[in-house]
């Protein structure tokens, strides 16, 4: 953990970095798993990773390409079905600024 | 046999030959279903049955027209919970999703349709796939048929429960560390992950997308080998998806291992370690020595990377998770908060509100992995970590045409044990999450029972090997005797 910083403080940051608002009951719990889980994480420093390269996917992805041929897009009505909140064909947003 | 623990493949002999009739079918299920589910919760969303009536008539017609024909032609299925499903609500066991009802189907449902398969249920899951128990629904936890008191495993728990009561012969789950293998183990079923990239994760709602595949959930090696054929179709909508033919897998699984040739058994040595309780060490021995004999070559192999797939593994799964699920705002679909205010207050309360506390632990962690001054030293090492388990099997793998482990460390636990310790939850899936890592085939097959609760054994064997591995696995299951089980209830 970075020196000067307490768990909660970290906490709070991480909320706000995942946009997830916690409860009171909820950061009592969290702010005592978070060590742990960091405890837990830190086995792999065990490891030498030294010149290992690192493995993101495990087949060999290569570009899957297609021929350009326009398809039938899903009507706007039926992408709008489940918008909590709409107006005509958009789905409404609370605002940015 | 009863109708209930018949397995898919004979009844689809039985309906084309107009023995069983798919209405009558259906509507013994539903009574059955009404009468278990409330007890077992392993659906979170079961179709009305006057409408899969009607679609069980008209396919009924179809028979006798003579123009049936699909390899699943008439078969009920139970889709997880996270499967997109065109027109029937999909929640993902979560309340931000609760009243989603997406606007198309998922791949692996176009060609169960296609095949004849009718989809009668969308079974129970932990919340976002993320659990080991099925207990951590939004919906309420699934019991275990074998016993009342205990989880089914998780996160695909609905479908194995489902399967274990009786209530449908075949399912589809997903496994991203475990979750198709974990429930199968508890409910003495069987589930496959399969090869990443074998099946299409296209409508699959993501949790960790480089780990996750739709694996096959059945009571036998050849319904599994069945449905394999169904949905291991190459799918352009899914950029990972790997092109080609694939084999006949029930013809594989029918026709025996040419002994001729060794089989060569691989005990991983790691995997029967620590945190390993000695019941299930000792059933999964006993069926290696019945197993073992002419043909068959047992050894020992040590994989030491494995000691470390577990942290890599919830690394991966976590930083992959807090990704995905940003795409939760309120905005294009599912659950908002009734506030007002800005975008970020908005986004904020409304994931407070549509998330379960284990969801915001993971998303959390892998805020914290994926952060500035944290990325080198957890995520990167991680993936690092995960190069060296790959390169372990691969060296496993030259030597051995099979590995072999308990699937779980331990028997079905008691409902509300584990669920407030989240890294006793997490050390579950040790056995099953070195394969998601390396992206290769794993199965869990019934190895016994210890007080009547399942234990499963868990095969692995090199990338598109399923047809082997299902060849490997009915042998297994012959040997061992125990399939088509259905839970006294």
């Amino acid at each position: 953990m970075q020196v000067g910083r307490s768990s909660e403080e970290l906490l709070e940051h991480l909320s706000w970095l995942a946009r997830v608002k916690l409860t009171r009951r909820e950061k009592e719990i969290l702010v005592k798993d978070i060590a742990k889980i960091i405890d837990f994480f830190n086995k792999l420093s065990e490891v030498n990773v030294e010149n290992i390269e690192p493995t993101t996917h495990v087949i060999e992805l290569v570009n899957a390409l297609r021929e350009d041929i326009p398809r039938k897009p899903m009507e706007s009505g039926e992408a709008l079905v489940n918008a909590p909140s709409k107006e005509d064909n958009f789905f409404k947003a609370p605002r940015i600024l | 046999m009863t109708l209930f623990s018949k397995p898919a493949y004979m009844l689809k002999e039985e309906i084309i030959s107009e023995n069983v009739s798919i209405v009558d079918l259906v509507c013994k299920l539903y009574e059955r279903v009404r009468k278990l589910d409330p007890i077992i919760n392993a659906f979170i969303t079961l179709r009305s049955e006057d409408e899969v009536i009607r679609e069980a008539e008209m396919k009924e017609k179809e028979v006798k027209k003579g123009k049936a024909k699909g390899l699943l032609f008439g078969i009920p299925i139970a889709v997880k919970d996270n499967i997109s499903t065109k027109g029937i609500r999909t929640t993902c066991g979560s309340k931000i999703l609760e009243n989603y009802v997406p606007p198309y189907d998922a791949s692996v449902i176009k060609f169960l349709k296609d095949e004849g398969a009718i989809i009668i249920s969308k079974t129970n899951m932990d919340e976002f796939a993320m659990g080991s128990s099925t207990e951590t629904s939004y919906f309420g936890p699934t019991r275990n048929p074998w016993d009342l008191k205990r989880v089914p495993g998780g996160s695909s728990g609905g479908s194995a429960a489902a399967l274990a009561a009786g209530l449908v012969p075949i399912a589809l789950g997903s496994d991203t560390g475990g979750s198709v293998r974990c429930p199968a183990a508890f409910t003495a079923t069987v589930g496959l992950k399969p090869t990443y990239g074998l099946v299409s994760r296209y409508g699959l709602i993501a949790y960790a997308n480089s780990l996750e595949q739709i694996g096959p959930m059945a009571r036998n090696v050849t319904d599994i080998a069945l449905l394999l054929n169904v949905i291991s179709r190459y799918d352009e909508n899914d950029g990972t998806s790997i092109p080609g033919k694939r084999p006949d897998y029930v013809y594989s699984a029918m026709n025996p291992y040419d002994f001729k040739k060794r089989l060569k058994v691989g005990i991983v040595s790691e995997m029967f370690t620590e945190g390993v309780s000695e019941d299930v060490k000792k059933s999964v021995l006993r069926v290696l020595d019945k197993v073992s004999g002419e043909g068959v070559e047992i050894d020992e192999v040590s994989l030491l990377s494995l000691k470390y797939a577990l942290p890599a593994y919830y690394i991966i799964a976590m930083s992959e998770a807090s990704s995905n699920l940003a795409r939760y705002d309120g905005v294009r679909y599912g659950f908002r908060a009734n506030t007002d205010g800005d975008w970020n207050k908005v986004y904020m309360e409304t994931r407070a509100e549509g998330f379960g506390l284990e969801v915001k632990r993971r998303i959390i962690m892998g805020t914290f992995a994926l952060s500035a001054g944290y990325f080198d030293q957890y995520y990167l090492r991680a993936l690092k970590v995960r190069t060296l388990i790959l390169n372990d099997f691969r060296r496993a793998f030259k030597r051995f045409h099979v590995l072999v482990s308990p699937t779980m460390p331990i028997l079905p636990f008691r409902i509300g044990e584990k669920i407030k310790d989240p890294l006793a939850m997490y050390m579950c899936d040790i056995e099953t999450v070195p394969a998601n890592l390396a992206g290769i085939p794993a199965i869990s097959i019934p190895a016994g029972f210890v007080n009547n609760l399942p234990v499963g054994l868990q095969l692995m064997s090199r990338p598109l090997s399923e047809d082997l591995l299902l060849k490997v696995s009915k042998m297994f299951e012959d040997k061992i005797g125990l399939k088509d089980l259905i839970a006294p209830l």
